[in-house]
């Protein structure tokens, strides 16, 4: 049987008028994309660290 | 698709064919976002609203600029009640993608009818008030809240949720059905609606089966539905007409009343209008009995008068005729005539003119009048003198009565001639008759004062 209690947490109020400028500002726009392009980001620059010390080390072994 | 990296179009290659970044992934978070798009517009399109909510924020969740699902996730919330909400995913959109963009038209819908969004905004502040009446324990309260707030956002899910919640705990299980299904007709798939259905549907099914109270049962029974293959029948809650004897004691009841407003209200008035209008036409008819009656009165004075009138003329016109009676006109005539014969006939004219009262005179025409005093001039002295002689002879015979009627005629002609009333008087006495003969001596002394016969007439006078 249904708790009423229980259920009452359930229900959020909505939103209203006075309230949508914050919510918009607040409102996280993070998608997939965006961690996507950090992820290349990153691997980008790992990409170009792997790149400068694999260029160091052959300048520093003796010939 | 374009390439993150620089902005060009993108192949079926896993790269970008102008800069070679590799795309694999990020076409693969962009397909996941549409899949999602469209996996939510077909929810939408058969009302599993809150299913559509879910997949379109999953897509936007992979593809934050994917403006079609957020636009759409707008609509979905603008028919689940939740304008705000929808305002602003529109607002993100537009801010996303600002060229061409349907957001503009929904965005300037709703703020171009300032009153439609306050009305909205207050159906909003009362639903989030009802809520907070639940929190408190004010059931009551907050059910009159939730009637009004759906009686104007006649989509505001939740807010019939929470009133079948109200209603379920105070086990009023068939208005919490008909709740729950006004709000599944909005958002079909809803998981908590048919969440609390079901349980409306357990306790009602429970009800029609253990339940001694027999109204409570028959609601119960009313309101249960039942599957029948992949149908849901739900029995329709049809109000049933109580026949029989109370009907038929309600209808003898209602005539009875209504019968007594008649006989005390509308016929007492009904009357008096009546009567008032009798009594009008009374006084009309009253009236014109009056005006009648005066008619009438005054007609019969002229028809009196008329008749009189009648009668005058009717002896006028006798009289013109002749009755066989002589009249004054015929004397005169008779005068006129003895004296047109030319023989001595002064008597005669005088005998005729005698006749002739001096009161006719006075009304008679002045032709009349002429003609007697023509005649009575020319035939007057010789009539006088013919008497006095006649007189004379008759005193000479003692006959005294001849000699009076003589002398007196002879004075009605001459009235101024006293010695013919002298004469006369003296017949008088030497007939016997001294009464008169003193009357008459009288008359000498008082008519003529100062004459020879005032002093006989004192002579002569006996007591």
């Amino acid at each position: 049987m249904i708790n009423f209690e229980e259920e009452l947490k359930k229900f959020q109020p909505s939103m209203e008028v006075e309230y949508v400028e914050n919510a918009i500002y607040e409102h996280d726009l993070t998608d997939m994309t965006d961690i996507f392009f950090e992820f290349m980001k990153n691997e980008k620059a790992a990409q170009e660290a792997a790149i400068l010390n694999a260029s160091m080390a052959d300048v520093q072994r003796p010939m | 698709m374009r390439c993150y990296s620089c902005g060009n179009l993108l192949s079926e290659l896993d790269f970008c064919p102008t800069c070679g970044a590799d795309v694999r992934l990020y076409k693969k978070i962009i397909s996941a976002s549409s899949l999602l798009y469209n996996e939510g517009l077909e929810k939408a399109k058969v009302r599993d609203l809150s299913g559509a909510v879910n997949s379109l924020k999953q897509s936007l969740k992979y593809n934050k600029r994917n403006t079609d699902a957020r636009n759409l996730l707008g609509l979905v919330y603008f028919e689940m009640g939740e304008s705000v909400l929808a305002l602003s995913e529109w607002i993100i959109s537009k801010n996303l993608d600002s060229k061409k963009n349907l957001a503009d038209e929904y965005i300037n819908l709703l703020s171009s009818n300032q009153n439609e969004l306050d009305t909205i905004n207050q159906t909003l502040k009362k639903y989030n008030q009802a809520l907070q009446y639940c929190y408190q324990g004010s059931k009551d309260l907050a059910e009159i809240q939730l009637k009004k707030v759906i009686s104007v956002n006649k989509n505001l899910i939740n807010a019939y949720q929470l009133l079948a919640l109200i209603y379920i705990d105070n086990r009023d299980y068939p208005k919490a059905k008909r709740t729950l299904l006004k709000a599944l007709s909005i958002d079909s798939a809803n998981t908590r609606s048919r969440y609390y259905l079901l349980n409306v549907e357990s306790a009602l099914k429970d009800i029609a089966e253990h339940s001694s109270d027999k109204m409570l049962k028959q609601e119960a029974l009313n309101s249960i539905s039942y599957e029948s293959g992949n149908d849901t029948i739900i029995n329709p809650r049809l109000p049933k007409e109580k026949v029989g004897v109370s009907s038929i004691v309600n209808i003898i009841l209602g005539l009875v009343v209504g019968i007594l407003i008649c006989w005390f209200l509308i016929l007492p008035a009904r009357i008096e209008k009546e009567v008032s209008g009798y009594d009008d036409q009374y006084k009309l008819v009253s009236e014109e009995l009056a005006a009648e009656k005066t008619n009438s009165q005054e007609r019969e004075h002229l028809i009196d008068q008329y008749d009189s009138k009648i009668k005058e003329l009717q002896d006028e016109i006798n009289y013109l005729k002749g009755s066989g009676v002589l009249n004054e006109n015929d004397y005169l005539m008779q005068a006129a005539n003895a004296y047109l014969s030319g023989t001595d006939n002064s008597d005669e004219i005088m005998d005729n003119l005698n006749n002739i009262s001096e009161d006719y005179l006075k009304t008679s025409k002045e032709s009349f009048r002429k003609l007697y005093e023509t005649l009575n001039a020319n035939a007057g002295t010789e009539a006088v003198t013919k008497y006095v002689e006649d007189a004379r002879k008759a005193i000479r015979q003692n006959d005294y009565k001849t000699a009076i009627d003589a002398y007196t005629k002879a004075y009605s002609i001459h009235k101024d001639d006293q010695s013919l009333l002298m004469s006369l008087a003296h017949a008088y006495r030497e007939s016997g008759d001294t009464n008169k003969a003193n009357e008459l001596y009288m008359e000498i002394i008082e008519k003529y004062p100062d004459t020879q016969e005032a002093q006989d007439a004192g002579d002569f006078i006996t007591d």
